[in-house]
């Protein structure tokens, strides 16, 4: 955590809306993306990500510095939001990530080819390890580079290169265990 | 030399995600690791062409106008110093005002149905064993009898075990590499509708479930692919490789849902939920889950009680961490709770060496090296007390910042601990205190040891 963001949190932990709200557009993107890759949906996954940030508001207190971000703190919160998340609704149902969203010029036929493929995606990635998930999630959607996941997951840059090569063998296989459970 | 697979991995993925080369282009310059490389890549690459979610701007406006209604409703933290009377007086009207609600409490209808929130113990533990608090963002070690909450996570290093023991009386061990969160733990007031339920993320579980008292009780434990629930039973749970979870019954019944099914395990019966899939059909187990060796103790240990008398020594003393485990925020020393035979005192700055024995009795602590080393730290082994090896302060100086620490997850912790390979020839620096002079102990190595900053934890 930089000098900046300790005085931002400090600021926070004072009881200051102005830093809230730096807190939250710094962050939130970050954060709706990951639980909408944890749990699909569009409306599900705004609502945790609101619950995400009143849940900081009611815990910046106990925030203490111990060499990580606070975007990794968000995370935590997140990641036991969600498993929250799938207690309630089964873990079986995620919906497609973003069905009413077409990409620019793409057709129907592309477009439901797309959403089956992100459907797939988003169930392999819930047969992986959380790390796994989250190593994926750092690289692919976040586009970190290892030293930076290594900072944010509190491990070093080997460990974290070593969990992305896991993970990516075991996304690989879920993804075909989906594929061929789809071809039965 | 051939470079590990995970270095070329870690290139081609630098390279295909900033447009500098395409996937073949980077198997063309590793082609005797290609066969190895090319799924993983066509796995990122499919991760890379799932869409980006971005925020409806009217949700992203409404969670933000949520948050500060949440911020302005917050009652705020008190600033100005009151005098002592005043506090005084204030707290007996506050004690008397909670006597007043408890005794009319108890005349209310609904007061004995009220749901409260109930805890686990740590009731024992054999080697690395590790909690995050729920809110918490780092993991630290955690101590026999410690109380745990619900939304709390609990891990086991590689070779270490656990019990929890739960407030209605059943016990879940942990085996070796395995994590779970207490997702929920209450009850009603009158001890009626319990309900214990953990998410387990990976490893192997045993759990003793005691008779609940009505049917809106519940234990259930549930994975990425199952849910197992029970009432009264004795059952173990196993994440299997592949992800599949393995649910093993040898007294009872447990019932297990997965995909769009459930079925009913009985008594030493076994079944299997694929990722994904429904559970199969319940089947002879080949065996009865085995009871795990770590022993449920009768009354449970009192919770630890922090004290700061032997304090950590500098960060940078030598630690033990499974890779897995490790992080910046977090030192964890050697601590067992056994007799002591000898003792050193370390200095701010100066390290031991630690008899080899002793990792295999090792209960850690963990120690915020965010704070200042306190003066002394006192470490006491049964074998002979290393010798003090004053440690480099540009060393230590920031310890937990370094991207790439010096300890490798090759290293064994004999080795992280072998500064001085003849204790007793170091001429330079002497224990500060010995129990019983180095050389003649009173127990075997490999027995009760004791290191320091038992109490060190934050």
């Amino acid at each position: 955590m930089s000098n900046e963001e300790a005085a931002l949190v400090e600021r926070a932990q004072q009881g200051d809306p102005a830093a809230f709200s730096e807190i939250y557009d710094r962050h939130q993107p970050a954060i709706y993306r990951y639980i909408s890759f944890r749990v699909g949906g569009t409306a599900a996954a705004e609502d945790l990500t609101s619950e995400v940030f009143v849940r900081v508001v009611g815990r910046i207190d106990r925030f203490k510095y111990r060499g990580r971000p606070l975007l990794a703190w968000l995370y935590t919160i997140a990641r036991n939001l969600v498993t929250d998340h799938h207690r309630r609704v089964g873990r079986h149902t995620v919906t497609p990530l973003d069905e009413a969203r077409p990409a620019p010029g793409e057709g129907p036929e592309a477009r439901a080819e797309r959403h089956l493929a992100e459907l797939g995606v988003v169930r392999a990635l819930g047969a992986l390890t959380e790390e796994q998930r989250q190593v994926i999630l750092l690289k692919f959607v976040e586009g970190m580079d290892s030293a930076e996941m290594a900072g944010l997951l509190g491990k070093t840059v080997g460990s974290v290169k070593a969990l992305q090569h896991r993970a990516l063998a075991a996304l690989r296989r879920a993804m075909d265990a989906e594929e061929e459970g789809s071809r039965r | 030399m051939r470079r590990p697979l995970r270095e070329l991995l870690d290139e081609c993925l630098a390279r295909t995600l900033s447009g500098e080369a395409t996937a073949e282009e980077c198997l063309q310059l590793y082609p005797e690791q290609a066969d190895e490389l090319r799924p993983l890549l066509e796995a990122a690459t499919d991760v890379r062409q799932a869409q980006v979610p971005a925020c409806d701007p009217a949700a992203y406006a409404a969670g933000k106008r949520r948050m500060l209604e949440a911020l302005a409703s917050r009652p705020l933290p008190a600033r100005t110093s009151v005098p002592r009377a005043l506090v005084l007086r204030r707290a007996l009207v506050l004690a008397a005002a909670i006597f007043v609600i408890a005794a009319a409490g108890l005349l209310l209808p609904g007061w004995p149905t009220a749901e409260i929130d109930r805890q686990a113990t740590l009731a024992n533990a054999g080697g690395l064993v590790q909690v995050l608090p729920v809110g918490d963002d780092a993991w630290r070690a955690a101590l026999v009898g410690e109380r745990f909450e619900s939304g709390d996570r609990i891990r086991t290093a590689a070779s270490a075990t656990a019990v929890l023991a739960f407030f209605d009386g059943s016990t879940t061990w942990l085996e070796p590499e395995t994590e779970v969160t207490l997702a929920a733990m209450s009850s009603r007031r009158d001890g009626g509708e319990r309900t214990t339920s953990l998410f387990q993320w990976s490893g192997a579980t045993f759990s003793r479930v005691r008779p609940l008292p009505d049917q809106d009780s519940r234990f259930e434990i549930e994975t990425a692919t199952a849910l197992a629930a029970v009432r009264g039973t004795e059952f173990a749970l196993r994440i299997q490789e592949d992800g599949a979870t393995l649910v093993t019954v040898n007294e009872g019944a447990v019932r297990v849902t997965g995909g769009r099914a459930t079925v009913e395990v009985g008594e030493l019966e076994e079944t299997a939920v694929e990722p994904g899939g429904d559970p199969e059909p319940p089947r002879p187990a080949a065996l009865p889950a085995p009871t795990p060796e770590l022993p449920v103790p009768e009354r449970l240990p009192d919770p630890p009680t922090p004290t700061r008398t032997t304090a950590p020594p500098a960060p940078t003393a030598t630690a033990l961490q499974p890779e897995e485990t490790k992080d910046p925020g977090l030192v964890e020393y050697e601590r067992t709770p056994a007799p002591v035979d000898s003792e050193i005192t370390l200095q701010p700055f100066e390290r031991t060496v630690l008899p080899h024995p002793i990792e295999r009795t090792v209960t850690p602590v963990a120690v915020d090296i965010g704070k200042t080393p306190e003066p002394t730290a006192v470490i006491k082994t049964p074998a002979p007390a290393g010798t003090l090896v004053p440690v480099d302060k540009t060393e230590t100086a920031q310890p937990a910042l370094s991207p790439e620490p010096t300890r490798t997850p090759e290293a064994k912790p004999t080795e992280a601990l072998a500064l001085s390979p003849e204790p007793s020839s170091s001429p330079e620096v002497k224990p500060k205190k010995t129990n019983v002079p180095p050389g003649q102990t009173k127990t075997p190595p490999g027995q009760a040891t004791k290191t320091p900053a038992a109490a060190a934890n934050p």
